[in-house]
């Protein structure tokens, strides 16, 4: 039942995505990626002053900083410095337990997003004439019984051999592809009497942004959630995946320079952002 | 795993009773958390899915961080401790070595009367200051002349007579234009200021300079090396700078920089003060658009603005149900219950770009249907926030707000001024009183805990107030109540009296053995029912004249004097100053034999003066200053200090430098008790767990005392002695008699004054 829902709202956020993102595909990349985790972070500083217990949290961070001044304010007594020390640690699980509540209400829309945000930044294109292999795993299921496996096409795309290079330790056919032409590129399979699809996106410039989907899940509940962009193959098919593996496939989208990977700048932005409008939300963390 | 499903259903619960999610939904939600905590796909970040937004992110950030910093704090404490006490003990300073006590306790209990406290402990009322009379003593405390909390006080801490801590009354009047100032401080602007357009920005500090002289006991412990802590000690501000933690009191301004004024918001009548002067209230009319009403909270004038415009902060009042109201200000809403003062509001003004002054206040919402009335408490300093530092040091009063919520800041806290003038009831101000005295005790009770060694002082100012405005409760001849209400609230002061005795036993109940407990008050309490107009009695004598020949005027602060032909005027509670020449801007009566000719004259006038109308003395004595004082401060005094006798204080009129058609006149107001009279008849109260030996102990003694108990002499210029047995043999008893502690002399009636 959650894999359906899952299935139903990863269809609309990717396209949602696909729209927000359109303006920036000619902008170097971290433009996008600074302005949407800027965004998530008020959005979502927002959302936390209305799903915690405010009064609470206000009232533990008070007692942090009037421990903290006591240490300061009664240095020469040995004894109130230990009591206000745990009182401190005491105070800070507090604040913790206090900031639970909005962590497990916001879980849902945070992980979606990090999610769409992952199919933009987490993996580059491939470059034109870059080569890649080309795995489809199949369930226990269908491998044991021998599911005839075929590339009936691949447009834009070289794919060779024609026929697949079996694994029987991971119950895959593997092949190695290359994209003659940039733009996203579809390849089709049959599968039994079944057919399935897999995009692929291929660019001139690896710097350049388009959703880059690595992986189309199969039944893993965890694969549809992290790798949203395709719909999930249908359980009739007996795929467990279908994954494009390439050297140095994590994009790295630098800003002013520096490399830091694309949710370590999402981290650093959302939090500052989430500061910068802390006054005028009045929100407490 | 069980803290973690603990706090699992812990959270549940919670969101479940705000929002009542289906048990679907919560199944959701954990799957959902475990699938993000569970192993990630190889070629994915899992640590991207541990980050659950800005909000979790920044606690669970600042929690590593505080955790880390508590840590290394307690590391950094453990091993530096043995270090620090090496080096105190190598530098000579044995704190404590020569004290005869590890902790001293006073506990000031702002104008508890003597004859009532001792009424009430032979009733059995007071069993905790029994108990500790009985362990200790207890003793009337002799008090300075005049018997006011600025000036008792200020002796109490420096252990001098005003002549030499400068501080004779409430305000002083600047000679050079006549007009009066706060005694104990002075704050003036920045001088140098840049014009930037219509800004001035300051490029100088601000003067806050104390105008108290001397040192206070806890700044000579201090450089013993001694810890105090000082809570709300009147005439503490600007803070001292010592080796301990301070919080001011009496004398702190408001926001807008007055000694307390409120706001009274009413659709009715014109705005406008409700009073002469920077006392009293504002009445500022609100604006009603359909169910809300529309107004704004008055703030200090903007200096650094060239045109230096009002500061304001809009606000708006919805009526809700059973008589509540919302009220929303600065994007924040407060509820408003009919009756009731509400919580804390935080209002900040913005000065100029990035610059806010913060400030907080309380409420009472009278009437929200037509015609809308509320009453807004004075705009407190935020102690959280202080405009202007109100502690030492300075973030001791943040360290305060912090831990026990904001509070009242204001020198004199309980607004009696509102009362007065009948904006609030009684009930609505002891309910004020009793809670800033739960603010205070608040503080008090976490010194304790805070300060094993050294000494902790704290005063309540309660008893003073809720004197001040219920003695006609217990006074039937009071002219301020009619007899049919005196029974409402007759048992106020002596439950306040319960009260005190309660925080005493609680108190005593924190103490150790090597702890010593003084409770003590600066000034006792009597009836006020008449007052004496001294400059209607100079003006009928020939002593003073008003611009024009006229007998009377309103105008406050000695505005319609004619000074060519005034030789003596007064303003102020204290006493008379002699128009001298070369002293004051438009002097007439020459120095030295022409004005102590003329103060002798006054005296020989006032002492015994007779109110006609009662047949009673209205002054007991009338002295000369340099009689009462010595220092090197006596100039400063009054050049006469009156001692009026029991029921008679100056008039609200001359007071404020105004002169008025009679000498004597009923006093109507609510502010009923006093204790402005001769010395001699309003005491103090002193008990100790300490044996003492003085017959005859004075507030000035206390200074010298707590030196004594903590291993320090007395220095030279304190005029007060040791009342510790041993202290009080070597100085052959008693403190140096600056002050007549002695019953008051009886005067001879003059001439009798019709009322």
């Amino acid at each position: 039942m959650f894999a359906t829902l899952l299935d139903a709202l990863n269809a609309p956020l990717f396209a949602l995505a696909g729209a927000l993102m359109a303006p920036f595909e000619r902008a170097p990349a971290w433009i996008a990626l600074v302005l949407w985790s800027a965004v998530s972070g008020g959005l979502m500083t927002w959302a936390f002053r209305y799903t915690s217990n405010q009064r609470a949290l206000r009232h533990v961070s008070d007692r942090i900083r009037a421990n903290m001044l006591a240490i300061k304010l009664f240095k020469d007594e040995l004894g109130v410095t230990f009591r206000c020390l745990l009182a401190l640690m005491g105070n800070t699980a507090l604040r913790l337990l206090h900031s639970l509540p909005p962590m497990i209400v916001m879980i849902i829309p945070f992980v979606l997003i990090l999610a769409h945000l992952g199919v933009w930044y987490q993996h580059r294109p491939l470059r034109t004439g870059e080569a890649a292999v080309l795995e489809l795993r199949l369930t226990p299921d269908a491998w044991n019984a021998r599911t005839a496996v075929e590339l009936l096409s691949a447009e834009g795309l070289k794919a060779e051999p024609a026929r697949p290079i079996p694994d029987i330790e991971r119950r895959s056919y593997s092949w190695r592809i290359r994209p003659t032409a940039p733009g996203r590129h579809n390849l089709r399979f049959k599968i039994g009497s079944q057919t399935i699809e897999k995009s692929v996106a291929a660019a001139e410039r690896i710097s350049d942004l388009m959703p880059a989907s690595v992986l189309r899940p199969g039944g893993s509940f965890t694969d549809r959630l992290l790798y949203p962009a395709e719909r999930a193959c249908a359980p009739s098919t007996g795929v467990e995946e279908v994954r494009i593996r390439y050297i140095d496939a994590e994009r790295s989208t630098p800003i002013l320079g520096i490399h830091i990977p694309w949710w370590g700048t999402f981290l650093i932005v959302s939090i500052l952002a989430a500061l910068a409008v802390k006054p005028f939300v009045g929100v407490q963390f | 795993m069980p803290l973690i499903l603990s706090v699992f259903a812990e959270a549940r619960l919670r969101v479940r009773r705000r929002r009542n999610l289906p048990c679907a939904a919560w199944i959701v939600l954990v799957a959902l958390l475990l699938a993000t905590l569970a192993p990630p796909s190889s070629d994915y970040p899992g640590f991207a899915h541990a980050y659950i937004g800005p909000g979790a992110g920044i606690a669970v950030v600042g929690s590593v961080l505080t955790v880390i910093g508590t840590l290394f704090a307690a590391f950094l404490a453990a091993i530096t401790w043995p270090i620090r006490w090496l080096w105190r003990l190598i530098r000579g300073r044995g704190r404590y070595r020569k004290a005869k006590v590890k902790r001293l306790v006073i506990l000031g209990l702002d104008g508890l009367e003597p004859s009532l406290t001792e009424q009430f402990l032979a009733e059995g009322k007071l069993p905790n200051l029994a108990k500790l009379k009985a362990a200790g003593c207890y003793t009337r405390l002799g008090t300075t002349w005049p018997p006011l909390s600025p000036v008792a006080w200020s002796s109490f801490s420096t252990g001098t007579n005003p002549g030499k801590h400068n501080i004779f009354d409430f305000i002083q009047r600047n000679p050079l234009d006549y007009r009066p100032t706060i005694s104990s401080v002075r704050i003036r602007e920045p001088k140098r200021k840049l014009k930037l357009g219509p800004f001035l920005i300051p490029i100088s500090k601000p003067e806050i300079a104390a105008l108290r002289k001397s040192q206070p006991f806890w700044k000579i412990l201090g450089d013993a090396g001694i810890f105090s802590a000082v809570l709300r000690v009147p005439i503490t501000f600007p803070p001292d700078r010592f080796n301990g933690v301070q919080l001011s009191a009496m004398c702190v301004p408001d926001l807008r920089g007055t000694q307390g004024m409120f706001s009274f918001y009413t659709e009715q009548g014109e705005g406008g003060a409700t009073m002469d002067g920077d006392v009293g209230g504002e009445r500022i009319i609100v604006q009603r658009r359909g169910d809300r009403v529309e107004s704004y909270f008055k703030g200090p004038a903007n200096s650094l603005r060239t045109s230096r415009p009002e500061l304001r902060v809009p606000f708006s009042i919805r009526a809700g149900r059973n008589g509540s109201a919302i009220l929303r200000v600065d994007g924040q809403d407060h509820a408003l219950e009919v009756g009731k003062h509400s919580a804390w509001v935080r209002i900040a003004f913005r000065a100029a770009p990035g610059i806010k002054v913060r400030g907080v206040c309380r409420l009472i919402l009278k009437r929200v249907e037509p015609p809308f009335e509320m009453y807004c408490t004075p705009l407190q300093i935020d102690p959280d926030k202080p405009v202007m530092p109100i502690s030492h040091p300075v973030v001791y009063s943040c360290y305060l707000a912090r831990l026990l919520g904001t509070f009242s800041t204001l020198g004199l806290a309980e607004d009696t001024w509102s009362l007065s003038e009948g904006v609030i009831s009684e009930d609505q101000f002891l309910e004020q009183a009793y809670e800033i005295h739960a603010e205070r005790e608040g503080m008090f009770f976490d010194t304790l805990r805070r300060v094993s060694q050294g000494v902790v002082v704290c005063v309540f100012d309660g008893p003073d107030r809720i004197q001040h405005m219920f003695w006609r409760f217990l006074d039937d001849k009071h002219p301020a109540l009619p007899p049919e209400r005196r029974a409402s609230h007759r048992d106020t002061i002596p439950d306040m009296y319960r009260r005190m005795d309660d925080l005493v036993g609680r108190t005593i109940a924190k103490l150790d053995d090597n702890t010593a407990l003084f409770v003590m008050s600066d000034h006792g309490f009597k009836t006020f029912r008449r007052g004496v107009d001294l400059n209607a009695w100079l003006l009928q004598n020939g002593y003073l004249a008003l611009k024009d020949g006229a007998r009377t005027t309103d105008k406050p602060y000695l505005a319609d004097i004619d000074w060519s032909h005034t030789r003596a005027y007064a303003i102020g509670l204290a006493g008379i100053f002699i128009n001298l020449k070369g002293r004051e801007a438009q002097g007439i009566v020459a120095a030295g034999e022409e004005a102590q000719k003329l103060t002798l004259e006054l005296k020989a006038k006032l002492t015994g003066l007779l109110d006609a109308k009662t047949g009673e003395i209205g002054i007991q004595e009338a002295a000369p200053k340099r009689t009462v004082y010595k220092g090197p401060y006596v100039n400063e005094a009054p050049d006469l200090i009156m001692g009026y006798n029991v029921g008679y204080r100056v008039s609200w009129d001359a007071a404020v430098g105004k002169c008025g058609a009679d000498v004597f006149s009923d006093n109507h107001k609510a502010w009923s008790g006093d204790h402005c009279m001769h010395p001699a008849l309003v005491p103090g109260v002193l008990f100790s767990s300490l044996k003492l030996a003085s017959n005859q102990p004075n507030i000035i003694d206390l200074a010298p005392t707590v030196l004594d108990l903590f291993g320090l002499s007395t220095p030279e210029y304190m005029d007060g002695k040791s009342l510790l047995p041993g202290a009080q043999s070597a100085a052959s008893g008693g403190s140096d008699p600056v002050v007549e502690t002695s019953p008051a002399p009886p005067a001879k009636p003059r001439e009798p004054v019709s009322a």
